[in-house]
This record gives C-alpha cells, structure tokens and sequence, in this order.
C-alpha cells in the first residue's frame, strides 16, 4: 500500500512539475520530430535509437566519430596500441560533469563496472565483454586489458559514455536514466513522456556552448503527422522521409531535404540446416539472381539506395568495392535451378516484418513476386516484429527472413560472427573456409591484413552466397531552412554542431 | 441501495482477480522480452541471463504469486524498458486519455442526443433525412482518415491549428473532432431508433390519447426509455476509448493510456500491460456501475435487489 | 413464419430501403464472381507502373480506371476482389459477437442474480483488453487465417452486445405486459423470445451495423499484426492500411477502398434502420 500511495504522489509531483516547467522559446529552439520516447537517459540502458540521440547530448564519449565516419578523438585526446591486447587512452584534464565532478581515468573505470553491474542488467554491452579490465595509470591515463586481440575496440569506443561516479554511485542506475548528469553538450532541461524531451545547451562544455540553445525531441508516432509538422515549421528535423513525398515537402517552401547513406545493410537470411532447397548452393545463388535489386530501389525508394554484393555497406571498415552484385539475371537463374535439380521451381515460406522498416511489407512483396517468376513459389506471412524476432531466433523458424541490420561500430565482425559462424545468434549456415577468415579476421590487428581478409570473405560469400543480398538505403531527412545542419551515416542526429538562423 | 453499492463493489474483487490472471496468461502468450530489448547479436548466454533476470526461467505460476504478492503490496512492477514503476507510468498518462475522452463522449452526448430524438420526432421529414445522413457518414468514415484530412486541411493548408500535441486548448481541436464524429453518429442513431420505438408503445399512445401535451409526453416516458440504450452505449464508448483510442492518439501524438499500452503490447513490456489492463478494469467497473445506477434513475421499475 | 412478408412489403414500400438492399445485392454479386469480372489479376504488380492516378485525372488511363498502387496493382480489382474477405469479416464476427452477447445479456438480464454477476464481470474483463493483446495472444495458439480474425473480433464485440441486451431487457421485463405474461406461467424461453427479444431488438440491430464498419477495419488492423488473411489476398482494411502511408501522395490509394467501406456501411445503416424501424 505505502507503494501505492507513494507512486501517486510521484506521479502528482511529476503532472505540477511538467505543467510548471518552461519550454525554451521556439527561435532558439531546434525540434526533433522522433517516432517514440526515451526509454532510459542512462546510456548504458539505453536500446533504441532515439535513446542513443539523447544521451550522445548528455554524456560525453571517449572517441567520437566525425561527420565522414572516422574515428577521432574527444574526451580521450590520444589513444594507442601498446601490444595486441592492450590499448593506452589519454584523457583531456579540462572535462567536468555538470555536478562538478571532474571526469578522470577513474570515471573510466567506475563505468564499466556501473554497466557490469547485473543489478543494473545493462541490454547492449556484450560487445564490451571483450575488455577484461582498465587499469588506471593515473587520473588522465588509463589502459583497457583485452582478452584477446581486438582491433574494433577504438570504434567501439565512440559507444563508450562515461558517467560521474560520486552521482550514479549515489543514486543509483535507474534515477541517473530519469534524472541524468553528464558531461556532454547538452544537459536535461525538461522530459514529458511521450510527448517531448527538452535539452539546454551546456554553456561549461569543453569543446565550448553549443549554437542551438534548446533542442526539442518530440515524440510523433505518425510518419504522416511527422511530414505535416516539417511542412508547417512545427518541426525543424523529421528523418525516414519517404522519397514519394519530397515535391510535398519542397512545395511548403520551408523544408530543404537532406540525405546520407542509411547504416543498415538489408538481406534475406536462408536456412541451411533444414532439408530445403536451400543447402544447395546454386539455389542460393539462383535466389541472388532472381531478384531484381535495382529495380526495387528504383521504383520503390525513387533510386535512392544502392545494390550490396555482401552483408558490408561502403562505410564499413574492409568494404571491398571490386567484389559486384550479383544483378538480375532471371535466365541465369533458372538454368541454376535446373542444374541444382529444380527446374520446375520449388515452394518456399518466407516472413517479413510490418513497420519495422521503409516499406518492408512493399519490399518482401516484390520479392515475392519476383522469386515467383523463375518458378520460386513463396508462401510470404507479414508479422509483427515482438513474434518476428522470436521466430527469426527459433530452430524451427521459416527458413527465409527480411532483415536490416547495423552496426553502430561500422566494424563487419558484428555482423558476420553472429550471422555466418556457428554457435552465434542465428547459426543456420556452415562453411569451415568462410568461418576460420572472419575468426582470423576479427583478431587480426594491423588494418592493412584485417582489410585484405576481409575482401576475401565478401568473395567468398558472393560465391557460397548464404544470403540473398538487397541494398543498403539512402536515409532522407526533411530539414527546416533555419536550421543549418547535416545528416551522417550512422542515422545520428548531433544538434552541437548545428545552427539556427532566420 | 447502500446494498447494491456494496454488492457491487464486493464483485470488483474477483473481477480484478480475473483480469489478473487473463492478462498474466495472455501477455505471457506473446512473446519473449529479452529478445526485443538486446540488440540481436547478443549471444544465446546473455538472452538467457537476461530472461533470468527478469523471473522468466522460473514456473509461470510462481511468476503469477510474485506478481500477484506485489499487486497485494499495491507494486504492479517495474517496467522492462523504462525502469520505473509501471503503474506510475499508467497513471501518468491518464490525464490526458480522460481529458480527450471525457470531452468526446460530453460533447457527443450534447449533440447527439438531441439530433437523434429530432430527427424521430420529425420522422420521414427532410431534417430527418439529412440527419440520418449524417450520421451513417459519420460512422462509415475511418477515423484515421477524418484526422489526416483535418490535419492536411486546418494545420498545412490554412495553418490555424497546430498539427498534434497536447497542451493547449487549439491542439484539443483536431482530435476531440475525429473521435467527436463517430460518437456522435453512433449515439445519435441509438437515440432516434429508441425514440420512434417508444413513440409506438402502449402506453406513450395512451397518453397522447389522453390529450396530454405531445411536449411532455415525450419528455416524460418516451425519452426515459430511449435512453437506457444511449446510456449503455454511453458507458461502453467511455471504456473503449479509455484504452482504446490508438488511432487518434497516435495520428495526434496524444500522450494518452492506450498508446502507451499498444507500444507496450509491441515491446512485450509485460508490466505496464499488466498495470494498464488492472487500471482500465476498474475504471470499467467504476462506469458500468455509474450505468447501472443511471438506469435505475432512468426507470425506477429497474430495482436494485 | 411472416417475417420475410413483411420485410418484403417494407422493400417495396421504402425507396431508400430498395435502393439501399440493391446496392448490397450488388456488391455480393460483385464479390461472389470477383475473380471472373475484374480486369487484372489483383496480385500482378507492374513496378513500372506504380501509383497512377485514375483514369480521369492527368497521368492516368483507362486500362486502370482508379489507377494503380504502390505495387503497380490494379486498384479497381483490388477493390472488387477485397469485398469477399471484407464483407465476410464484417458479416461473420457480427453474426458471432451479436448471437453469443445478445444471448448472455438477454438471459443474464431476465434471470439477474449470480449469473447476471458472472457474466457482466466477464464482460468488463473482456471489455477491458485491447484487441491487440488478444490478437498476439491468439495467433501464438491457432496461427493467423480468417478463423483467428473471426474469432478475435467476435471474442472482442460481444460484451457490447451483451451490455446492451442486458440493459434493456432489465428495463423492458418491468413492463406490465410482460410482467403479466410472466405472471401467467409463461415459460422463460417464451416470455424471451416472444416478448422480450422484439422489444430489444431495436437497438441491437442498431449495434451490430455500427460495428460493420468498426469490423472491417478492425480487420486491417489485425492483418497488421500478422494475424489475418495471407497478404496475397486483399482487403479494404488492408487496402486502407497499406496505403496509409501514402494519404498525401497518392489519395487514392485511400479513397477508394474506403469509399467501397464506406458506402457498403452506409447501405447497411439503412437497411437496419429501415428493418429496425419496421420491427419497433
């Protein structure tokens, strides 16, 4: 009962605050115009994209990258190798928390045993699981200890928020998600949930004031609603604007449209461990051939996108560009058929996600048609992505999946190891060649070698063709003419760098 | 009386029990949080330490008496992505979820009502056709479709009205209209087909017959019966649009109970379906009882043993 | 048996009611021999083709009368085609949720005592789900397909059904006539049927068409969740759904599907009042 009253009282406190507080005024103002709420400001909760915009303005990380994908430095100003296992990090001395404290190699330390803690049950840290400690040299140098070589850590660490230990010590994980201090750009001014988090720049910052003194996130489930807001000014940013709608846009005369290369590579997923006709390797290839990639990104995303040859978009490291897709070839498709021993074709089930991506249940229905003329029957189910996932990681499965995946580290080991080797997330396709490359590749820490094993593993999964290769999408962001800004590569959306003007 | 109410409220006790049990089971139907919260290359290890940290690797039922030990305690859990209490989170949004339907319902009782007993009394007139018109468009048109239209033509063609959102009176507009509109049509045809029945009745012709005035005729027994169906309809419109008014909240990005349900019924956060459905269940009952005490208002022979 | 006389009579009495029947006539003849009638096959898509007006508007052309979809589709067979499954929907989880909740709150309102209790407490645990939940919920046991729509949407309505039913069966079994035929040593069945069913019949019929059209959306929303007919077949909800997105660059992706909803919920609307009127 005393939790009872007392959330109520909570929740009484928080409708006077939220009525009380002010919103910045709009001139100074950039809005965001976001699909769904922050589930957590601690970024070690953090799980949805929207949440990684927000806490990137709250809390510094150690390497950022720059608008070009590349990894720089930030609050750590220097880092090295010093063997294949150990990584040496300088920090900036001129670093502090909103709160006062000061962030040292110790803050360092303090957050990554806060997001091991397993009361905190941190979601997205199994990437982290390769660091088996930091040593701290002294309060601006400190050393991560990895248990194998690891040459995808600095990327990882542009996803390395540090947070103050005196205040998350203090309060704990859970009120620093509601209540968050950091030392980034921006610092918490207001957060209505689901309707908007407010964000004040935070004149103190190292790196200086940000320009734009508030940023809105507001929370607009309805893409329609969305693209109305951008074409009335009442938002100055609205991302995964479809293509069709950009004359609308442009005609309001307020919006430019924006555009960057989306960080998701798409594909089919096949099965080869059931008894289809998918162990076989032609089949797989005949599926490549049958689908017409450019024709899809033509019609349906306006030509905005481009056809992969592998599970790598170009902005990943190791992205071979001489290795081609495979095309659309429907006559090459069925003489593969007929020699895998199809030449009547075959029956297949496939499933596709709804709302989950731009124009997913359109996407899978052209595939399905498209299949369908070389004589690939495809029994396609639309469902929703709660069950979608749960049967994409289940034995017994469909054995054709729609899926899109990034990587927020543009380093390809996230994908391949959990898609293409056994005893990994999804360990529906053995090939002992392809498996020891990505193993070697993933430990191998001059860039020069790591790059050339790559290369050969986008040949070699062109040949054993595991997948069925879609596209990598161009993402469109609607933009308000007073707003100067940029969209990047990895679907972030940074308003420190950004400017208002009238 | 002072029976009843107890009666009453000696049953919301098993009904809570039961919406309990049924949500349990039926959430636990769905799916698998831990799969939606890691990203999906988390190895099988961390699913599996996830799940168990979340209570799911032990026997439903031993899950179903924690859960029902912390309803006891008034604690409905915490919420898998927010981390908070889910009935806190509940009852954050109800605010808004009772402001857009309190206003909705009120103000299609208001038009409504009256329409549809013109519309009876003037029966076969032209008004009467016009009105019936009007309220057949009025429920045969997707509300999805009535908001975006409002919203193309009120917010980016004429600019007068702000698109969605909530915290002025201009942002109530837009989505009190399109929820408006199909209560209205639907109370309104209830009102008119009740109106002409009772018209027929015995009773209403012996009393015309008397010579009594044909104004309070049909004020006195007419209306009385007309609108015990208006008013179950009433009450059954309250309750769906207290967790049910997706459609307009999301087009209107109103921070309302039923969105939040939906996006948790999405994300399988098993919590605040459960807290959202126990709350929604007793406001139910809060209005069906408020029903039954209306009808009784309504025509006293409907006694309360 | 003269029921269908008199429906008959009022046919022919009731000019909006023939008209109104006639439509309807119509659409299920078109839905019957759909796929002889339409032009296209309604699953070809044409890529090439996509989002072409309707015929008279600028860009669009006769071979598409309403244009095509977001697929090159032929709109117009797609509409033809989706009044089998909409009109079944619509028809079916009716039928279901009107027979089981018209039942239970007759009988609960006439008897009153634990089972009236029972059955109304069910109806507000019931009442109080979103479909949502329950459509996931069904689909992890029986698996998508038109049985899982009927069966959610009919699970769904008929709380309704039954609180109306109760509602006015409490107040109608007060009446003296009633409470004579009671009286009387009528047996419940009759009393039910003969007098107190006609008597609350009015505005049952009056709920069912209003949930037509709130089922035949419905329907959409639960193809959405994976749970209905397969996409290869199409709907008006469906229709409405998957053009959503395309409302302000492609109206008639819309319109047209929801102008047939629309204008079949409409028909049935006269139909019902023209019927309940008759019956009151």
């Amino acid at each position: 009962m005393r939790h009872l009253v007392r959330t109520i009282v909570a929740v009484g406190l928080l409708a006077v605050l939220a009525s009380g507080a002010a919103q910045g005024p709009r001139e100074q103002t950039a809005v965001v115009a976001i699909n769904i709420d922050s589930s957590s400001m601690n970024p070690w909760l953090s799980t949805t994209i929207t949440d990684k915009h927000v806490v990137t303005h709250l809390f510094d990380t150690l390497l950022m990258r720059a608008e070009d994908m590349t990894v720089q430095p930030h609050v750590a100003s220097a880092y090295r190798p010093v063997d294949d296992t150990t990584w040496e990090f300088e920090l900036r001395d001129d670093v502090f928390f909103t709160n006062g404290e000061q962030l040292t190699a110790h803050s360092v330390a303090f957050t990554v045993a806060h997001f091991r803690d397993p009361d905190l049950n941190a979601p997205s840290i199994a990437q982290f699981a390769l660091i088996e400690r930091v040593d701290v040299i002294d309060d601006f140098t400190f050393r991560f200890v990895t248990s194998r070589p690891f040459p995808a850590l600095p990327a990882l660490m542009t996803e390395f928020w540090i947070v103050p230990e005196g205040y998350t010590a203090e309060v704990g994980g859970q009120t620093l998600g509601v209540a968050p201090v950091g030392s980034g750009p921006y610092t918490l001014a207001q957060w209505v949930r689901d309707e908007r988090i407010v964000l004040e720049a935070n004149p103190d910052h190292w790196n200086g004031e940000p320009a734009v003194r508030f940023v809105e996130f507001r929370v607009v489930p309805d893409q329609n609603t969305r693209i109305a807001q951008a074409q009335t000014g009442e938002a100055d940013i609205v991302a995964q604007v479809p293509a069709e709608s950009i004359p609308l846009l442009e005609r309001s005369g307020r919006v430019r449209v924006a555009e960057a290369p989306g960080p998701r590579a798409y594909f089919l997923t096949l099965n080869t461990r059931h008894d289809t006709p998918l162990r076989d390797v032609r089949v797989r290839q005949a599926l490549n051939y049958a689908i017409d990639v450019d024709a899809i990104l033509e019609f349906i995303f306006e030509g905005r996108g481009i056809p992969l040859a592998s599970l790598l978009t170009p902005e990943q490291f190791g992205h071979d560009p001489s290795v081609e897709p495979f095309g659309y070839d429907p006559e090459r498709a069925r003489e593969l058929l007929a020699e895998a021993g199809f030449p009547a074709g075959f029956g297949i089930r496939m499933e596709a996600p709804t709302a989950r991506y731009p124009k997913d249940v359109e996407v899978a229905q052209v595939i399905a048609a498209q299949l369908g003329a070389v004589g690939v029957d495809v029994d396609l189910s639309i469902v929703e992505w709660g069950t979608y996932i749960g049967q994409f990681r289940a034995e017994d499965g469909p054995p054709i999946f729609f899926l899109g995946w990034s990587i927020p580290t543009f380093d390809p080991d996230s994908i391949l190891t959990p898609l293409l080797t056994t005893g990994h997330t999804y360990d529906r396709f053995e090939d002992p060649e392809l498996e020891a490359l990505i193993a070697q590749a993933r430990s191998t820490v001059d860039a020069d070698e790591r790059r050339a094993l790559y290369s050969e593993v986008q040949q070699l999964t062109r040949e054993l063709a595991p997948m069925v290769y879609l596209y990598q999408l161009t993402e469109l962001y609607a933009v308000s003419e007073r707003l100067d800004w940029q969209p990047r590569a990895d679907e972030r959306i940074y308003l420190w760098t950004a400017s208002l003007h009238d | 009386m002072l029976t009843f109410l107890l009666g009453r409220l000696a049953q919301a006790v098993p009904t809570l029990i039961g919406t309990s049990v049924v949500v349990f089971l039926l959430v636990h139907m769905t799916g698998d949080p831990a799969l939606l919260m890691l990203p999906p290359d988390a190895p099988r290890s961390q699913v599996e330490a996830f799940r168990a940290s979340l209570g799911f690797d032990r026997p439903l039922i031993v899950q179903y008496g924690d859960f029902m030990r912390g309803i006891a305690r008034g604690d409905l859990g915490e919420s898998f992505r927010f981390r908070e209490p889910a009935l806190g989170l509940v009852l954050q949004r109800l605010p808004a979820t009772v402001q857009l339907a309190g206003l909705a319902v009120l103000l299609a009782s208001l038009i409504g009502i009256p329409l549809g007993v013109l519309s009876a009394t003037a029966r076969g007139s032209w008004i009467d056709a016009f009105a019936r018109g009007a309220f057949f468009l009025g429920q045969g048109i997707p509300p999805f479709w009535l908001g975006l239209m409002l919203m193309v033509v009120f917010s980016v063609q004429l600019g007068v009205l702000p698109s969605s959102g909530r915290g002025t009176i201009a942002q109530l507009v837009m989505p009190v209209t399109t929820l408006t509109v199909f209560l209205t049509a639907s109370l309104a045809r209830l009102a008119r087909g009740g109106m002409i029945q009772a018209l027929q009745q015995d009773y209403v012709r012996t009393a015309r017959a008397k010579g009594l005035g044909s104004r309070s005729v049909l004020f006195k027994h007419a209306l009385r019966n007309t609108l015990i169906p208006v008013v179950t309809m009433i009450g059954l419109q309250i309750g769906h649009l207290l967790g049910g008014a997706v459609v307009t909240e999301t087009i209107f990005a109103w921070p309302g109970v039923g969105r939040l349900v939906v996006d948790a019924v999405h994300a399988r956060d098993f919590p605040i379906v459960q807290a959202a459905m126990l709350v929604i269940v007793t406001l139910f009952i809060a209005v069906n009882l408020v029903v039954d005490l209306v009808y009784g208002l309504l025509d006293p022979r409907i006694l309360y043993e | 048996m003269t029921w269908h006389r008199d429906v008959f009579r009022a046919l022919r009495r009731d000019p909006r009611l023939t008209t109104s029947a006639g439509f309807l006539l119509l659409v299920l003849l078109a839905a019957t021999f759909a796929p002889v009638i339409v032009p296209h096959d309604p699953n070809a898509q044409n890529l090439a083709l996509r989002m072409r007006p309707p015929a008279w508007v600028e860009g669009g052309s006769w071979s598409h009368p309403l244009g095509t979809d977001q697929l090159g589709r032929d709109l117009l067979s797609r509409v033809v085609v989706g009044a089998r499954v909409s009109l079944l929907v619509g028809l079916a989880t009716v039928a279901v949720g009107l027979t089981v909740g018209a039942t239970l709150g007759t009988v609960a309102g006439y008897v009153g005592g634990a089972f009236e209790r029972l059955v109304m407490r069910l109806a507000d645990i019931q009442l109080s789900f979103p479909y949502i939940l329950l459509t996931l919920a069904v689909i992890a046991v029986f698996g998508p397909g038109l049985l899982t729509v009927v069966l959610v949407l009919g699970l769904a309505s008929w709380p309704a059904y039954a609180r109306m039913a109760r509602g006015n069966t409490l107040s109608v079994k007060r009446r003296d006539y009633i409470a004579a035929a009671i009286a009387l040593g009528g047996s419940g069945t009759r009393v039910l049927t003969r007098h107190v069913g006609p008597n609350i019949a009015n505005a049952l019929v009056i709920l069912a068409t209003l949930q037509v059209s709130q089922m035949m959306m419905a329907e959409a929303a639960l193809s959405f969740l994976g749970a209905g007919v397969p996409i290869t077949t199409p709907t008006w909800g469906g229709m409405l759904n998957e053009g959503q997105r395309y409302i302000f660059t492609a109206w008639w992706l819309t319109t047209f599907p929801g102008l047939a909803l629309t204008s079949v919920v409409v028909a049935f609307n006269f139909l019902g009042d023209a019927l309940s009127d008759r019956l009151g």
